[in-house]
């Protein structure tokens, strides 16, 4: 079989465009999509050596398999059609598909067969004594074969144009493989059509040897490089659609299938087996159904993804030894592990300018995506995921905390209509041409123009920081009100253990604790230190309520945050033992004292103007402040005990802190 | 500072059916805690059960020393200003056993919020020294429920009613017990989050009932807290082993404590020998100085002619180390003796029970040693004895040494060999092991 007219090297540099593996191995996948096939089933050999793809579609003759499959540029020239027999979109498109496995594995083979005919027209200027039919046709058919599917129509050329009656005019010579016309009745045309409903073939395309001759350049054996033979479908077990079997895998691509799973906790799809990895890939790039979440839980995002009907596989299974899996493409929204996806961070994004039609989604999340594959916006055309999720180039104009938004945010865009002529998609389709008007429209409208970062991409990214902002201020506010918690928490568990063990300090601090003596010395009258807590954070409105589950909840659609009153409030109370005091903070003067007990009314005033303060955090400041004032309470006027008991309550911390 | 009532008064009188009941069993902060996953407050699943049945009140339980599925109960460090405690030169680490406090706060937090708060807690104690787990329960209850009663019930408090009283801020403190033998436990208090085994006492109508509740939910292991299994002869711990022997062919038994060889009789003997019964610690028994020998003999002989192989079934004795009036020699030839009696031989260290004959016999010396250190980690009776420390933590290891040489096996490390197997046991009884500290031998 020839492989006409194309160089081996430009071949071998074509092959190279497929990359890695799985990125290859999806061409296969497409091509049996073109062929209308519903169903594929992906079979790996036990130890990785060779990889079939059986699909139910409506398979190849032999003359389709020569003239599409193996020839540079066959696809490119159905794509012009662009829809398959029943009516579904190419997916291919350079028509060089069948290239992609050339540097993975060894040889293809290639087992097919298709129920529609084959004609060819013959023109020759004059009469010639036979005509090789085997050779006009272009593929091996034997005798019997050709009796049996090959119908001729032999005619005057030219004005006259009769009809060469069999027999008389022409006869068959070597069993139908020689046409023989003994007289001279000048130019002649030879129709010959082939009924292939009862061939089968079985070509083998064999790689090594197509790349050999690249080193070479040996332009005259290229034809050497792919075999066909053809059967009597009757002889043949029962088969319909195409079998292709990727044989003698390459050494490095059994390795990247063999390896495991890398050791200790993993979070990303890179570092899981390669097996696994080989999986989710395909079903990233390949146009099969969506997973889908289970239970009854209503998805917003069902409405958003938009695929046109027919443009999806009914199924693809990929099994290797006892295992299968059905794959469904996956969505991060849609993964059982992401968290779920607040409403003012999942946009919808239409686009219908200049005969660019697309539609789907670009959603935020406020933690990190893991895997790390799902983070960017996968650009679909025809179901087939071009190149990897990224963000169009938005990630060279962002910046710091922008930029690293960008791991918060994913997407899926299908492109309904446009960007899928031939000049809109580079070779292997894992990117696009930039000069193509309907990418700068799809990348206008997802990213903005111009140095800054817009469209739909931009809203993600400021509801993404927006969050982040009015997180890490509520964290920061809630933080710090819980040190404030603990440093009094740990004051109050050190009172405890203190009485609790009974020694000579315990009668001291239960005096004090049950003591009703006033002494306070004016920091009462000092004015009030009011919340900590700020007025609005990132932009949202504080409000205090009451008897909230957490400590505190945000509504963006409100654009409120809700802070627990009661949680706050535990900061303004001490328990010495069995009895409650009140905090009551305040902004002393520099030389007012540090705190001051009020046991009469059950209150503990600290003065936050105090000069200590500057010298430590919040937390240590109310320790110090506290520790001093319970062991000089404490300890009347026994400089030795109240040195002994500051000592014990400074160094203390309360176990449900340690 | 807190009441002290007897549990029948404060029941009489301050407890009503619309009672919301919350039953907290506290952590425990020690050195070591060997059984902790046999740590299961069936005093409270008692009393919770009473209270259901003929108050009528609601009753909810946090168990801070659940074990979980496996098992396994929590423990962590204590933080660094008391993760050793010292005593005399001698520095001991001390863990959290159990769930954290702030797992109770949280717990009682969300109650407030969801307004379903107790109008009592209930908290129980087990030993004696481990009183400041008890105290921080009571503080964080207080301080999160200001205006809830807290009651103190439990072993603790029976023994040291007027400490509780001082040392902990409740305001019941209940001196005496309540009779709750013929209580069902109130398992169901767990909810589905089970115990992965479920204390009995040897009550055969009780015990039988309980056994087929918790093989309903598939729970099949069992233990009984009893002073004494054996009594009456053995009859009623027979009686509930034939009543439940078919109930599930993976119901277990677990005796841990409350076995004395003197009681032990042919009859215990024979249902002993069924797998049934995994673990089997025999009690210290005495005659005077000396280990009643004739007891273990006894025994030892029941069980053998019954057919029990000590090597193979999990059979051990109980050695008191730490006891007044210790001696050396006594305490290995002891040692020796359980080891041969049984096969197997587990160091107990003693702690005196306040106001027992020990307490009251040297009431003098114990007064000098803070209650804290009276728990058997720190040898309360070490001055006393003479023995120093050191000494008693090289028995440990002797201990572990015999348990080994007694199958007659060399240490091997190589895997799969028996005695590889044996120190891995050992290993899991942690009946040497002390952190690394001063306490280790100089090389």
């Amino acid at each position: 079989m020839r492989l006409g007219g194309v160089d081996p090297s430009i071949l071998r540099e074509l092959s190279g465009v497929y990359k890695p593996f799985v990125k290859a191995f999806k061409e296969l996948i497409s091509n049996a999509f073109d062929a209308d096939a519903e169903c594929i089933r992906v079979e790996f050999a036990d130890n990785f050596s060779s990889v079939t793809i059986i699909d139910d579609g409506h398979g190849m003759t032999p003359f389709e398999f020569r003239d599409d499959f193996t020839r540079i540029g066959g696809g490119s020239r159905r794509w012009a059609g662009g829809k398959t027999l029943k009516g579904r979109l190419r997916v291919g498109n350079k028509g060089i598909g069948f290239l992609a496995l050339a540097r993975y594995c060894e040889r293809l083979i290639v087992e097919s067969a298709g129920e529609r005919g084959f004609h060819r027209e013959v023109e020759l200027v004059r009469t010639p004594d036979s005509i090789d039919i085997p050779a006009t046709l272009g593929l091996p058919l034997s005798s019997e074969l050709l009796s049996r599917c090959l119908s001729c129509q032999v005619s005057r050329s030219g004005p006259r144009r009769t009809r060469l009656k069999e027999g008389r005019d022409y006869t068959w010579k070597r069993g139908r493989r020689h046409l023989a016309i003994p007289k001279n009745v000048g130019p002649v045309k030879v129709r010959l059509a082939v009924d292939c409903n009862q061939l089968i073939f079985k070509a083998s395309l064999d790689f090594e040897r197509l790349l050999c001759l690249a080193d070479n350049a040996d332009l005259e054996k290229i034809e050497d490089f792919a075999s066909i033979e053809i059967y009597d479908r009757k002889t043949q077990p029962p088969f319909s659609g195409t079998r292709v079997c990727a044989e003698q895998l390459k050494d490095f691509v059994r390795r990247e299938l063999r390896m495991e799973q890398r050791k200790g906790f993993v979070r990303n799809i890179g570092s899981r087996s390669g097996f696994e990895k080989f999986r989710w890939s395909l079903s990233r790039c390949t146009p099969i159904p969506y997973m889908t979440l289970g239970g009854d839980t209503e998805n917003p995002l069902a409405d958003l993804l938009t695929i046109p009907p027919g443009s999806a596989l009914s199924s693809l299974h990929v099994s290797h030894g006892e295992t299968s899996f059905s794959l469904r493409r996956p969505l991060y929204p849609f993964d059982p592990d992401s968290p779920s996806l607040p409403p003012d961070m999942l946009t919808k994004a239409e686009i219908d300018e200049g005969g660019l039609k697309a539609a789907g989604f670009l959603a935020g999340y406020t933690g990190i995506i893991f895997p790390a594959e799902y983070r960017g916006l996968s650009i679909r055309v025809r179901g087939v995921a071009i190149g990897d999720p990224g963000f169009l180039g938005a990630e060279t104009l962002l910046t710091g905390a922008s930029k690293a938004a960008l791991s918060q945010i994913t997407g899926e865009i299908n492109i309904l209509a446009g960007l899928d002529a031939v000049g809109a998609l580079n070779p292997g389709r894992e990117s696009f041409y930039e000069e193509s008007e309907h990418f700068k429209i799809l990348r206008r409208a997802l990213i903005g123009e111009g140095e800054r970062v817009g469209g739909y991409l931009g809203g993600v990214v400021a509801a993404v920081l927006r969050r982040t902002s009015v997180q890490s201020g509520l964290s920061d506010v809630l933080n710090r009100a819980a040190l404030r918690r603990q440093a009094l928490e740990d004051m109050s568990a050190a009172i405890t253990q203190l009485i609790a063990r009974g020694d000579g300090t315990a009668r001291a601090l239960l005096e004090m604790a049950r003591s009703r003596r006033s002494h306070v010395n004016g920091l009462a009258s000092a004015s009030m230190l009011e919340y900590w807590i700020p007025p609005r954070i990132g932009g949202l409105t504080v409000k205090f309520t009451k008897n909230l589950t957490e400590p505190a909840t945000t509504n963006y659609e409100t654009g409120e945050v809700n802070i627990d009153e009661a949680r706050l409030n535990q900061e303004r109370t001490l328990l010495l033992f069995d009895r409650q005091f009140s905090i009551i903070h305040k902004k002393g003067q520099p030389d007012q004292p540090i705190a001051e007990m009020d046991p009469e009314r059950g209150e503990i005033f600290i003065n936050w103007g105090h000069p200590v303060r500057l010298q430590m955090d919040e937390r240590g400041f109310l320790r110090t402040s506290l520790a001093w004032l319970l062991a000089k309470e404490a300890a009347k006027k026994d400089p030795d005990l109240m040195m002994d008991l500051a000592l014990r309550l400074l160094s203390f911390n309360a176990v449900s802190h340690g | 500072m807190a009441k002290i009532v007897t549990t029948q008064t404060f029941l009489s009188r301050h407890v009503r059916a619309k009672d919301q009941i919350l039953l907290v069993n506290p952590p425990v902060e020690e050195t070591r805690y060997n059984w902790r996953r046999w740590n299961q407050p069936l005093d409270l699943l008692k009393i919770g059960s009473w209270l259901k049945a003929h108050i009528g009140c609601g009753v909810d339980l946090f168990d801070l020393m659940q074990p979980d599925k496996k098992g396994k109960v929590a423990a962590k460090w204590l933080p660094r200003d008391r993760r050793y405690y010292s005593i005399k030169g001698d520095r001991y680490p001390v863990r959290h056993f159990g769930l954290p406090y702030q797992s109770l706060a949280d717990r009682l937090v969300s109650m407030k919020t969801e307004r379903s708060e107790p109008t009592q807690v209930w908290v129980t104690s087990l030993c004696s020294y481990w009183y400041e787990s008890v105290a921080e329960v009571c503080r964080l209850v207080r301080q999160t429920l200001p205006d809830v009663p807290i009651i103190l019930l439990g072993q603790y408090v029976r023994l040291m009613p007027k400490h509780a009283s001082l040392a902990c801020a409740a305001d019941f403190v209940l001196s005496q017990p309540f009779e709750l033998r013929s209580q069902q436990g109130a398992f169901d208090l767990y909810g589905k989050n089970q115990p992965p085994f479920w204390a009995l006492q040897v009550e055969p109508e009780i015990a039988v009932k309980e056994i087929k509740s918790a093989v309903a939910q598939e729970i099949v292991d069992f233990t009984f807290f009893e002073e004494d299994i054996c009594r009456e002869n053995g009859q009623p711990l027979i009686e509930i082993y034939e009543k439940t022997r078919d109930l599930h062919e993976r119901v277990r038994f677990h005796i841990i404590c409350g076995l004395h060889p003197s009681r032990l009789t042919p009859a215990l003997a024979r249902i002993f020998v069924d797998k049934k019964f995994v673990e089997l610690h025999f009690e210290e028994d005495d005659s005077g100085a000396t280990l009643d020998i004739d007891s273990y003999g006894r025994a030892r002989a029941y069980l053998q002619e019954a057919g029990l192989e000590m090597t193979t079934k999990h059979t051990s004795g109980f050695v008191w180390l730490g006891r007044p009036g210790d001696q050396m020699e006594q305490l290995i030839l002891r040692s020796f003796q359980v080891l041969d009696a049984f096969g197997g031989l587990i160091l107990k260290p003693f702690s005196p029970t306040p106001g027992s004959e020990e307490h009251q016999t040297h009431a003098e010396y114990l007064d000098t040693v803070l209650h804290r250190e009276w728990t058997p980690h720190f040898f309360p009776f070490s001055e006393l004895n003479k023995i120093s420390r050191q000494e008693y933590h090289d028995l440990y290891r002797m201990a572990a040494f015999l348990n080994e040489r007694v199958r007659n096996k060399a240490f091997d490390f190589l895997n799969g060999t028996l005695g590889a197997q044996m120190l891995r046991k050992s290993l899991q009884r942690e009946v040497w092991k002390i952190e690394p500290n001063s306490l280790r031998l100089a090389s």
